[in-house]
């Protein structure tokens, strides 16, 4: 860890070393805090909570499929708030905000799908099926993808920081869409599982996989949704922050290099 | 625990936590080696500028 450590975060001139040393320390308490908690959701997931009879072992998958969507909109979520005030304030810190926490909702994005292949695979009997939530998910990671990549191609710094800004807000419309759409949607095989009488009346009637959430279900699912949504996002998009923090300052002494 | 007719898929959940920690594990060792890049740059901007005032 002695790379992270040694890396200074701001100038010392903006914040003092003492500061910094104590956000340094509270960030590695709570990634120490954040890692004991994400094992042990899994142990109460895994070891606790009974196993599923007419899905079998692989019914588990749900309680982190779930909990990485909804730590993935929270990733997103800061996305837009970081992007609305980057547009607002024009101070870069808010960019930094807003893109780390669209990368760490990517990658969230990423194990929610992934999961979701794998369960589908012995439920469904396949791997991949265009349903409109599955696809809905695709097409909201692949809009993140898309983020990600177009805003490392603009070289001006402000106008790459207005285009993430406004691209991270209009790109939440993909996330609302898919959280959603099993909701409003009669023709999607994907399971409402919390809070089924929500949905739409005809909606989900073909679903395949549904399981009744019992006490002990919904109580795993509320562990590590909690663990997944609050500590995880936190200390990811903290790390990311600090990261684009000093690539900043980098590029400043880069800058002041070229200079002379 | 009878488990006669619960389907035999645990495979399954095994490469799901595969994936979930995969991923993660992955994405904090980027964050990692990004940082130790972006310490290897500060060094060689520092060493450049030290051999620019010595010159």
């Amino acid at each position: 860890m002695s790379a992270v450590k040694e890396m200074p975060v701001q100038q010392t001139s903006e914040r003092s070393e003492g500061d910094s040393m104590l956000r340094t320390r509270l960030l590695q308490g709570l990634t120490v805090i954040t890692m004991l908690a994400v094992l042990f959701g899994a142990y109460v997931a895994l070891f606790v909570v009974g196993t599923d009879a007419t899905q079998g072992e692989v019914q588990r998958i749900f309680y982190f499929h779930v909990s990485a969507f909804a730590a993935a909109f929270i990733g997103f979520s800061v996305g837009v708030v970081g992007g609305a005030l980057y547009l607002w304030k024009r101070h870069e810190k808010w960019d930094a905000l807003a893109l780390a926490g669209i990368e760490v909702g990517f990658t969230l994005s990423l194990i929610n799908l992934i999961t979701g292949m794998i369960w589908a695979r012995p439920i469904w009997n396949t791997w991949w099926t265009w349903d409109p939530r599955l696809t809905s998910a695709a097409i909201m990671c692949l809009t993140y993808a898309a983020y990600l990549m177009l805003r490392n191609g603009i070289e001006n710094r402000e106008l790459r920081r207005r285009f993430a800004s406004i691209y991270g807000i209009l790109a939440m419309s993909t996330v609302i869409f898919t959280l959603i759409i099993i909701r409003i949607r009669p023709d999607t095989i994907h399971p409402v599982v919390i809070e089924p009488q929500i949905a739409t009346q005809g909606a989900a009637t073909d679903a395949e996989g549904s399981f009744t959430m019992s006490v002990t279900i919904s109580q795993t699912l509320g562990i590590n949704s909690f663990i997944w949504s609050v500590f995880l996002p936190l200390t990811l998009i903290w790390w990311r922050v600090r990261l684009q923090n000093a690539a900043e300052h980098v590029e400043q002494l880069k800058a002041k290099l070229l200079e002379q | 625990m009878p488990t006669e007719g619960i389907p035999q898929n645990a495979e399954y959940l095994y490469l799901g936590l595969v994936v979930v920690f995969g991923i993660l594990g992955a994405y904090a060792a980027s964050i990692f080696w990004r940082f130790r890049n972006l310490q290897k740059d500060q060094q060689l901007i520092k060493q450049l500028q030290e051999e620019d005032s010595t010159h």
